[in-house]
């Protein structure tokens, strides 16, 4: 049995959660004070997962905030930075707009801001 | 011109405090911004975790921002933007600047400061070295970096372990500089820890506690610092000291209330918070003046300035269409191990719950937070840890608020 030790990182609380390990089973979860927590505890000892925030330029050189729109494997965030780096967008840009569908697993690049 | 509420500034607080004012019945209202843009310095808080509070999802800086300036301008409250106040007097006369405008007055029937907080700099800490290009605010190369695009430099230290430090170590590393060290004067981190986890762990960035900079090198561009490592009372020690070659120095190393407006009008302030003096509905030692968000108490996170600000707005709408109350204040303060309360006075003419707002001066484990009034214990409450980072609350029901007498001491001990 091994017991892994991490802090939530869903909300600012930044609970102290433990997951219990038996080689790649997990026995228990314990010190979440919710279901977020208790995901995140999961993912994070098989598959730890983020939601990468960062900003393009469109072809005029305007500054949009991206995010992606669900959270993606963090041992991909590289590669994928520098996918979302070299996506070219153009035109009138609303908060929510899908900019890249797909980037991964399903998550879309979307825009944060209006530009 | 005159208006019913004026409120200076257009930050998640201004914005927060005008739906809520208009909300409870005034609709003459008009916000003041500094900036051309609505939001503040929410727009160049482009990472997530924004929100959880106040709307159930994890947001970013500018998609929390949208949803209030939507709210704002759906109730057509008016906005001046790129508009400077440059002094408010006791009898609410605002004077302000504008390119449209030009010099102009509003007298308002109350005022609601919504100005928020400013970084401290380098000159505050006198650092010793030479003055080259290259030492930024953590604050202002994000600004650099999420508003205008361009990197304020490549090889990076920051200094001082607040969430906007923590935050830019991430966002520099991400857009490709290498983040060598995060020196920390504190034995503990004043960020919040999910930020400790991933914009420090997350990039294998080294967080040095208890150290400081004692050494910036390079005359015309930063060419390296020397961080060394504290003792007990903050003196750096001797034959501790770690070189690292760098062009960017970050400071992240505490915010400050912008003040400016509120001392200059005379109100009082309360050194710890060097925010106003308010009782439990933001209104400060000025009648009909209120104060909201970071400009009264350095907030961690936007849901809770935009919960306050709300208690601002809605009584500041009550104060145009009542007039001044008559009020039995009751004093708030800080005992052992407690650095503020907010608010300072409880007035308790009036009905409803009070939440205090406080920071603990050290981490406590298994301790308990009283409320004692003289000698009477008004409230006692168990908590499994508190750090210094995280602003407590304690909510205070009517019932309990009845007992206090003459005044109140919050206390945290073991």
């Amino acid at each position: 049995m091994e017991v892994k030790k991490l802090i939530c990182v869903e909300c600012p609380m930044g609970c102290n959660v433990e997951v219990v390990m038996e080689g790649s089973d997990i026995k228990n979860v314990t010190g979440f004070s919710c279901v977020r927590g208790k995901n995140y505890a999961t993912a994070e000892v098989v598959n730890p997962l983020r939601v990468i925030t960062t900003t393009i330029k469109t072809l005029d050189g305007r500054i949009v905030p991206v995010k992606t729109d669900m959270p993606v494997p963090k041992k991909d965030m590289a590669a994928l930075i520098e996918k979302i780096k070299a996506v070219k967008v153009d035109g009138q840009i609303k908060v929510g707009q899908i900019l890249y569908k797909d980037l991964c697993i399903g998550a879309n690049l979307i825009a944060t801001k209006n530009c | 011109m005159k208006h019913d509420i004026v409120i200076i500034g257009a930050g998640p607080a201004g914005l927060a405090a005008a739906c809520q004012a208009y909300d409870s019945g005034v609709k003459d209202i008009v916000i003041l911004e500094r900036e051309p843009h609505l939001g503040g310095i929410l727009n160049q808080c482009i990472h997530n975790g924004f929100g959880l509070k106040r709307f159930g999802q994890s947001l970013t800086g500018p998609e929390y921002a949208q949803r209030y300036i939507d709210m704002v301008l759906e109730r057509g409250i008016k906005v001046y933007t790129e508009t400077t106040v440059l002094s408010l007097t006791d009898n609410k006369v605002i004077t302000a600047i504008s390119p449209t405008e030009g010099l102009f007055y509003i007298e308002a029937k109350a005022v609601i400061l919504a100005m928020g907080c400013r970084e401290r700099s380098r000159g505050a800490l006198n650092i010793p070295g030479t003055r080259p290009a290259g030492v930024y605010s953590a604050g202002t190369a994000q600004k650099y970096v999420n508003i205008f695009g361009r990197m304020p430099g490549k090889e990076v230290v920051i200094l001082g372990s607040g969430d906007i430090g923590l935050i830019m170590a991430r966002r520099m590393t991400v857009e490709g500089a290498r983040v060598h060290a995060v020196a920390e004067i504190m034995p503990h981190s004043s960020g919040l820890k999910r930020n400790i986890v991933q914009c420090l762990d997350d990039f294998d960035i080294p967080l040095y506690l208890n150290h400081t900079i004692t050494k910036i090198e390079g005359k015309d561009r930063v060419e390296g610092v020397v961080i060394s490592q504290v003792d007990q009372n903050k003196k750096p020690i001797l034959g501790t000291e770690k070189h690292f070659k760098c062009d960017t120095v970050l400071f992240s190393v505490g915010l400050i209330p912008e003040n400016e407006l509120t001392k200059k009008a005379g109100v009082t302030l309360d050194r710890a918070t060097r925010g106003a003096v308010v009782d439990q509905t933001r209104e400060t030692s000025i009648s009909g003046v209120f104060a909201c968000g970071n400009v009264l108490q350095v907030h961690d996170l936007v849901d809770y300035v935009s919960e306050e600000s709300a208690i601002a707005g809605r009584f500041a709408a009550e104060y145009v269409l009542n007039g001044k109350r008559d009020k039995q204040t009751v004093k708030l303060s800080a005992g052992e191990n407690v650095s503020y309360v907010l608010p300072q006075q409880i007035d308790k003419g009036l009905d409803g719950n009070v939440k205090l707002f406080f920071r603990v001066t050290k981490t406590l484990n298994n301790c308990t937070i009283r409320g004692l009034s003289g000698e009477k214990e008004v409230f006692a409450i168990k908590k499994r840890v508190v750090v210094p980072g995280e602003m407590e609350t304690v909510i205070l029901p009517k019932e309990k608020i009845e007992l206090i007498d003459g005044g109140l001491t919050v206390t945290i001990c073991d």
